[in-house]
């Protein structure tokens, strides 16, 4: 089958509704990949989550607390975290207490950590980063770059494509319906050569008004062949045809199919709502072995006030990460469906005077499924020391900004391989991989 | 002299298709009335719809005829002087809502509700348009966003600021957002104090990280043509570093809000000021600092005066030109401005001829008299810019004359621009965002573009076209158009669409475009006319054509 989805798109737009919605399902059945299905689900954190503060050491609170004093204003008591003992790093941490949703899936081994991951050009020690001659992500601690580079893996310059879309490009051989749905506006992650993301405002209807009653055949007729036209101007060209994209697949978004599992009504709960439900829809109707989110919660930027503003981040985070991991189990693609975080950077362990934190490096993320290895920690912990081991910084003005032990490469690259990027793929969808000792971290 | 000889003829001929135009269809439709209504729009120089396009919140009839009588000349002198319409002052209230306060109260005090309707209010009728559209560029560049600035009373005051230093210099506005409290507590520049040695806490760094990046030179040395400065390998060349920031975040100390209005009601009117304690700038680290391109400000100064310095320094730079005009080009006239148009910018910006550094009135003017902005129609690939959703709402209903409350921001929320709430202090779009599958053409705004925008973008057009958005409880008088000036275009299809075309596209319309809405205008029948403009409204507003601006 060579047709492609752009082959398909410029062929549907030539026919009329009517014909759409036939051509659609006969296409299902024509293009539906064999094999099992498999779903990526992306939450992005922007503004750069304080991991130090989300992932505590229990066992060597000391270290914490040295730093993170009652007085500096960020504290997490010791005996409000909940308990975790991933048994490769043999000591006990807790997760911040707005966690307890996560708590359950830990336990059930559902739900991993890895440890100290971030954008890295190559493998650097700290003597390699002072030192100076080893190569560093391009701008260092800015939020538009390190979000960037956790969603390109490209951490060298800038990169007109995404992982998410690069391997999209590889995997997406549907014409019925895009493997990629954002929840959350068009970012980095889902940019592709070929793929093209759809976007959807969650709880809202999917419909083109005004394309009933006497006159509106003729309106939405020449409302598409107005798409059509002008493809010499790029600009035009472009919202055409992300307007014809949505055109094509408002029928099939028009009702969502409904879900037992209650959701947070909130940002995140929302989305991960949709999401859910555009799993159900694909078991119920669209048929697409693999499928790809994005979805996004912002405001983790906390150089001030962070104790509440992250507590209330951090609850909504595991409510929603929960009761999504419920909804997967009531669809019954649990082991199919594979969630995991992103966030621009962790912050720096020193407190600044506004009881906040500033822009670091590395941290520490989830990732979540019934097909992840959970309950450990994947990576080394950093050790908690301003001008320690592990810091850019250097000096009694040291702020502990943990130089990444685990590239995005390859915390993405191992997501990728799960869902079924081939080793040749691999390569090419994460450029930089090679220079990183395993491919594979192993935790799904 | 308003018009040059070859906008004339243009003009002419543009007239002479109207009639063939409206013969062919006196051809195919034997029993419409012999004679049309005059042209009015379809008669406009290409050249002024776009120059008003550029630099209001969009063309009206009669606007158009204004600067048509009067020439572009004075039409921007008129602008440059026109009244203000400012932000409303309003009340300062409790950080925390009283639990009294509720339903209006709430809505007006503690949500950004009068701040949007006041927008578009103005947007629509206000006289001050050029002001506008550049406070609105300055809005998305200086950003400060409601999301955390939640209080309606807290955000006027910026966007005040934003309207009077519009058409002032660079460093009077530098100088004016850094002390504003709403920019203080946005990116905590308020209370940022120096080290404790106690705590070990440090200086924040988020003002003077984000001041560098965003508000002055950008990442990476520029040249004046904003192409960015290359060293012996091909790499860019970082503009600052981490230790820059660092050194800017000791600058930023000492700072607090003006003594507030009352207990919890504090003060975000005036600007902030230094926390002196018995004659002591407790707060401020008056140690040397390492400033941009090599400036050392010695030990011992006040924080004032560390802040005279960097202001200074930053402003200096040779990036500010470029990084700060070629985003004024992408607001008001294209994403893709060639290096040469920012190159002239950039001199301008350096100096105005009357030696004077930074004057944003001259920048303004020069990029809207600037040849690649003039002209009846630019035909290069990626020349123009998507309208964002407030333009876009706003230029709608402009173009049809109506009336409104001012109560949109729920549309241009669906849209992807939530207005005085950007999800940070990155706007709602980076400048240098790249189209998908557009060669490395920019189009920061289409970043907003996604399917559920397309989406929302022709239901807006759909509502406010067929139906009008009714008053509600939030809405005093709703949002309608009047399209009564069109319906006696209505039984001439050639002749309505190109009223149109002149009105809402300055007559680019291709052929094949406007083919196609008088097919389907025609499908209406000719007694129906609300229903045939409308028809062709719709179809106009809701394209791709039209919400590209060209």
């Amino acid at each position: 089958m060579t047709l492609s989805r752009r082959d398909f798109l410029l062929k549907s737009a030539t026919l009329g509704a009517a014909g759409l919605a036939l051509n659609r399902f006969g296409l299902v059945n024509a293009l539906a990949q064999s094999g099992g299905y498999q779903a990526l689900v992306c939450i992005f954190l922007f503004g750069g989550n304080d991991s130090n503060n989300t992932i505590v050491p229990v066992d060597d609170y000391a270290s914490y607390e040295a730093v993170r004093s009652v007085a500096s204003g960020l504290n997490i008591p010791r005996d409000v975290l909940l308990s975790i003992a991933p048994p490769s790093a043999g000591s006990t941490f807790g997760l911040h207490p707005s966690l307890a949703a996560l708590q359950p899936l830990w336990a059930q081994k559902r739900l991993a950590v890895v440890c100290n991951v971030g954008p890295l050009v190559e493998p650097i020690s700290r003597g390699q980063y002072l030192g100076g001659g080893s190569a560093i992500p391009v701008n260092l601690f800015s939020h538009s770059d390190q979000q960037g580079q956790w969603q390109t893996c490209v951490s060298t310059g800038p990169s007109a494509t995404g992982w998410g879309g690069r391997t999209a490009d590889r995997l997406d051989t549907s014409a019925t319906f895009p493997l990629m749905v954002t929840v959350a506006g068009l970012t980095p992650f889902t940019a592709a050569v070929a793929a093209r993301p759809i976007a959807l405002t969650p709880g809202q209807a999917f419909t083109f008004n005004g394309f009933t009653g006497t006159y509106g055949p003729s309106r939405s007729a020449a409302f598409q062949a107005l798409l059509q036209l002008d493809t010499d101007q790029q600009l035009v060209r472009s919202a055409g045809e992300t307007t014809a994209m949505a055109l094509e697949n408002g029928k099939v978004l028009s009702t969502l199919p409904p879900l037992q599992t209650i959701f947070p009504a909130t940002i995140l709960g929302n989305q991960l709502k949709e999401v859910a439900q555009l799993l159900l829809l694909n078991q119920t109707t669209l048929g697409l072995s693999r499928q790809l989110f994005f979805c996004s919660l912002g405001g983790f930027d906390t150089h001030s006030g962070q104790l509440t503003t992250q507590a209330s981040l951090l609850s909504q985070l595991g409510n929603a990460m929960a009761a999504f991991d419920a909804a997967t189990q009531e669809i019954g693609v649990s082991q199919q469906v594979t969630t995991f975080t992103l966030s621009d950077f962790a912050r720096t362990f020193v407190p600044n005077g506004n009881i906040g934190t500033d822009h670091a490096w590395g941290g520490h993320h989830f990732v979540m499924g019934g097909a992840v290895n959970g309950g450990d920690f994947y990576g080394a912990y950093p050790i908690l020391a301003p001008d320690g081991p592990d810091d850019t910084d250097t000096g009694s003005g040291a702020r502990g900004r943990w130089i990444p032990t685990i590239s995005v490469d390859q915390y993405a690259a191992t997501l990728a391989s799960w869902y079924g990027l081939g080793s040749g793929d691999r390569e090419a969808v994460f450029r930089n991989l090679g220079r990183f000792d395993t491919a594979n971290l192993g935790f799904v | 002299m308003r018009l040059q000889g070859l906008a004339v003829i243009v003009l002419r001929a543009r007239a002479l298709v109207a009639l063939v135009a409206a013969a062919c269809v006196l051809s195919v439709a034997p029993r419409a009335q012999p004679s049309g209504p005059t042209p009015i729009a379809a008669n406009f120089s290409p050249d002024v719809a776009r120059l008003v396009e550029q630099s209001t919140f969009g063309p009206s009839l009669a606007l158009v005829q204004h600067v048509e009588e009067i020439g572009i000349d004075p039409f921007l002198s008129e602008q440059l002087t026109a009244e203000m319409t400012p932000y409303p002052d309003l009340p300062p209230m409790p950080s925390t809502r009283p639990t009294t306060c509720v339903d209006t109260c709430s809505r007006d005090n503690y949500t950004m509700y009068p701040l949007q309707k006041h927008f578009f209010s103005n947007a629509l009728s206000g006289q001050d348009q050029l002001r506008q559209r550049v406070a609105f560029t300055l809005g998305q560049i200086f950003v400060v966003s409601g999301i955390d600035i939640r209080l309606s009373s807290w955000m006027s005051p910026y966007q005040q600021l934003l309207y009077a230093d519009a058409f002032g210099t660079y460093r009077h506005l530098l100088t004016d957002v850094t002390l504003s409290a709403a920019m203080g507590a946005y990116l905590n520049m308020l209370n940022n104090k120096k080290l404790n040695p106690a705590t070990g806490v440090k200086p924040n760094e988020n003002y003077a990280r984000e001041v560098l990046q965003l508000f002055s030179i950008g990442l990476v040395m520029l040249n004046p043509d904003g192409t960015p400065q290359l060293d012996a390998d091909g790499q860019t060349i970082p503009s600052y570093d981490q230790a820059t920031v660092e050194e800017f975040a000791r600058v930023f100390t000492g700072w607090i809000l003006a003594p507030a209005f009352g207990t919890g009601v504090p003060n975000y009117r005036d600007p902030m000021k230094v926390r002196i304690t018995r004659g002591v700038e407790v707060d401020h680290d008056d140690g040397e600092k390492q400033l941009l391109l090599g400036v050392t400000v010695p030990a011992g100064l006040s924080a004032a005066a560390d802040l005279e310095a960097a202001l200074d320094n930053i402003a200096g730079h040779p990036n500010v030109g470029p990084f700060i005009g070629k985003q004024f080009i992408q607001h008001l006239v294209t994403s893709n401005p060639s290096p040469e148009y920012v190159a002239r910018i950039s001199a301008v910006f350096d100096d105005n001829g009357s030696g004077v550094r930074g004057d944003l009135r001259a920048v303004v003017t020069a990029i809207l008299k600037d040849p690649e902005a003039r002209g009846d129609a630019h035909a290069e690939p990626g020349y123009g810019h998507l309208m964002e959703p407030a333009l876009f709402i706003a230029r709608v209903l402009r173009a049809f004359d109506a009336s409104s409350d001012g109560v949109l921001a729920t549309y241009s929320t669906t849209m992807g621009q939530d207005l005085f709430r950007p999800a940070s202090v990155f706007n709602y779009y980076p400048p240098g965002y790249r189209i998908v599958g557009g060669h490395g053409l920019l189009g920061p705004e289409f970043r907003l573009f996604d399917s559920a925008a397309a989406l929302a973008r022709a239901n807006f057009v759909n509502t406010v076209v067929f139906n009008g958005i009714p008053p509600s409880a939030d809405r005093p008088s709703g949002t309608a158009l009047d399209l009564s000036r069109l319906l006696p275009f209505a039984p001439y299809s050639g002749l309505l669409v190109d009223e149109l075309s002149g009105l809402m596209m300055h007559q680019t319309m291709p052929e094949a475009m406007r083919d196609t809405i008088r097919t389907a205008v025609e499908a209406v029948p000719a007694s129906s006319a609300l229903t045939r403009v409308k028809t062709a409204a719709y179809l106009i507003a809701s394209s791709s054509q039209y919400q590209v601006e060209r």
